[in-house]
């Protein structure tokens, strides 16, 4: 392809005006910072969503499915899926909990006896801080050890609101069950740890004696979190009776507001690159005007004027790729250097994380690189254009 | 003998802010195949002009041009364009080379926009910078070139596609003697052994011998001498 091959050999060669080349470098070298920001600042926001993924996901479901007639089958179909790592009924409500001291409000799960007694729940969901397990009773949280003063083997009693409120109708007492902790996790979600605990469901009709069981809730936890969505099409389309809602169901507020977050650091910081991708217009109409001879004799060769155009066009994209392609190598060298040096590190006694996360999306990549080359073939298209407009005559007797 | 572009009636007219100049008066031309025609004329005669529209690098206010009896300013931009690279050689006054590529690919730039691949067409450049002598000069770029030679290299250029026709604007305008002679010669010498048609515009009475048809060009019309 002739275009290229002359094309080509215009960016290669200096220019006779040294201004133009100053102006050429300094286009190369703002797309390549605008490129390897935008890789490193995309890199940082999905480094922190991942993590703030992680945390408001631990020991959370991945998947809830509500079902009134087939839990039997549901739980069959889960037991055989590939994607799911644990399953089990349970069911929850707001409970009075506390001591002849402290009282607070929580959330209580009832998890289904064989799963709670093997610890299931705590090996794969959260971080045990209390390896002693005797199964049977209730684990709390070591935030709410610690606020009421609680430790494994302490009594504490547990009113359901529902009883309570039953209670106030009918003037009696309300039913009071007393439970011994045995059990204190340990977690990085701060509502689950600030405000649930659990106990087997063998202890449902004792704590919830009047509730009608007509639905059932089962919570799924899958071996990749990221299948969620596909999960759920899954299970629905199986069983469309059902009520199946995801983590990112659950968190969906958030997780946009991180999305539009990241979208709109990707726009601003795409303006480096097209305020750098401006020089190529810049440095590529004074090109063009100091090459209307050779454009002319190129034409009068035979070249078209689309030919023209392309010709400049890949002078201009070529610098565009120049600079992408050093962005792209800078951004990913930072990248690996935080990624596994931790160069920048964070005081992990203010903050979870001992160094800035940092993690670079799939796509992340194709995108950056695709704005870049557009942004510089926009910035190369008007001059190219102009380029093809020379009239052969007049530049031709320009000598 | 046959006819190879017949121009008729062709008018070209030059205008600025408060006047018009008519460079081209109704010419009528001619050109056979295989002829050596040399055009000469005083500056502004419209000599250039005329090559310029005979060659398909300007358009005549009217009149036409027919290439093989087909009128080529009715073929699209795009047309003409490839009708230029396949069918006309130019060898202007200066030459006109790309300053940043080397003799070689001076020479091999027509045939890549006729479509022929970069080996192929340097291969066939090499041959046609042997032709002109010049077989010690393929790297050289432009500048690193006597004038006789950047001509040489101009001329294999323009002679790269087997053109039917070639035009030279003043080939030899920009030579001293010796460098004159040989251009000429070898023009000569291209002539025959290339079966070409040749139409040259120049004030070098020199040149004039190598002509079997001698046009004058005065105040926008021709005559033709011999």
């Amino acid at each position: 392809m002739f275009e290229f091959f002359i094309g080509k050999k215009y960016h290669k060669t200096k220019k006779s005006l040294s201004f133009i080349n100053v102006i050429n470098k300094i286009s190369v070298v703002g797309i390549a910072i605008g490129v390897a920001t935008l890789i490193v600042v995309l890199s940082v926001f999905n480094g922190f969503r991942e993590i703030s993924t992680t945390l408001m996901t631990e020991g959370e479901p991945h998947l809830t499915v509500q079902t009134a007639n087939d839990s039997e089958d549901i739980s069959k179909y889960l037991k055989k899926s590939e994607f799911v790592d644990l399953f089990y009924k349970f069911e929850e409500g707001k409970v009075l909990f506390g001591n002849e001291e402290h009282f607070e409000i929580m959330n209580l799960i009832l998890i289904e006896d064989s799963i709670f007694r093997s610890k299931q729940l705590i090996y794969n969901k959260l971080s045990e801080y209390d390896t002693i397990f005797y199964g049977g009773n209730l684990a709390i949280s070591f935030y709410s050890a610690i606020e009421m003063n609680l430790q494994v083997r302490d009594f504490v009693q547990i009113t359901s609101f529902e009883s309570l409120e039953n209670s106030a109708l009918t003037f009696s007492i309300p039913d009071i069950t007393t439970l011994q902790i045995r059990n204190i996790y340990f977690s990085r979600n701060a509502s689950l740890f600030k405000n649930y605990i659990f106990a087997s469901s063998n202890l449902a009709s004792e704590i919830f004696p009047d509730r009608n069981r007509n639905t059932q809730s089962i919570a799924v936890f899958l071996i990749n979190l990221e299948n969620a969505n596909e999960f759920k099409n899954q299970l629905s389309a199986k069983f469309p009776d059902a009520n199946i809602k995801t983590w990112n169901d659950n968190h969906a507020q958030i997780l946009n507001v991180m999305k539009i977050e990241a979208f709109f650091a990707y726009l601003l910081l795409s303006l480096i690159i097209a305020v750098a991708a401006f020089n190529i217009l810049t440095s590529l109409t004074m090109s063009v005007q100091i090459k209307k001879k050779d454009i002319a004799i190129l034409r009068s060769l035979g070249v078209t004027r689309k030919g023209i155009r392309n010709i400049f066009l890949f002078e201009g994209l070529l610098n565009g790729i120049k600079g992408t392609s050093w962005g792209f190598l800078l951004g990913l060298a930072i990248y690996f250097v935080q990624k596994y040096f931790q160069v920048y590190k964070l005081d992990s006694s203010k903050y979870i994380l001992d160094a800035m996360p940092v993690s670079i999306s799939f796509w992340d990549l194709p995108a950056i690189v695709l704005m870049s080359v557009f942004l510089s073939f926009i910035s190369s298209y008007y001059p190219a254009k102009k380029a093809s407009l020379t009239n052969i005559i007049e530049s031709i007797k320009w000598e | 003998m046959s006819v190879l572009i017949k121009a008729s009636q062709l008018v070209k007219e030059f205008k600025s802010a408060n006047k018009s100049i008519k460079v081209l008066k109704n010419i009528d031309l001619t050109i056979n195949k295989n002829d050596r025609i040399i055009i000469y004329g005083a500056s502004g005669a419209g000599k250039s002009t005329l090559l310029n529209i005979l060659s398909s690098l300007d358009f005549p206010d009217s009149g036409k041009v027919e290439f093989e009896e087909i009128d080529i300013f009715s073929k699209t931009d795009d047309e003409i364009s490839a009708f230029r690279n396949q069918n006309i050689g130019f060898v202007f006054q200066f030459h006109h080379l790309l300053p940043e590529f080397t003799a070689l690919e001076n020479v091999a730039i027509p045939m890549m926009i006729n479509g022929i691949s970069y080996k192929n067409a340097m291969k066939k450049a090499e041959k046609m910078l042997h032709k002109v002598n010049l077989s010690d000069r393929f790297s050289h770029k432009p500048a690193e070139l006597s004038g006789g030679e950047q001509q040489r290299v101009a001329i294999a250029r323009a002679l790269i596609n087997s053109p039917k026709i070639l035009f030279a604007d003043e080939p030899t305008g920009n030579l001293d003697s010796e460098n004159s002679k040989i251009i000429q010669d070898l023009l000569l010498d291209l002539h025959n052994k290339l079966d070409l048609t040749v139409v040259i515009v120049t004030h070098n009475s020199e040149l004039e011998k190598i002509g079997n048809r001698i046009i004058k060009m005065e105040d926008g019309n021709i005559f033709e001498i011999s």
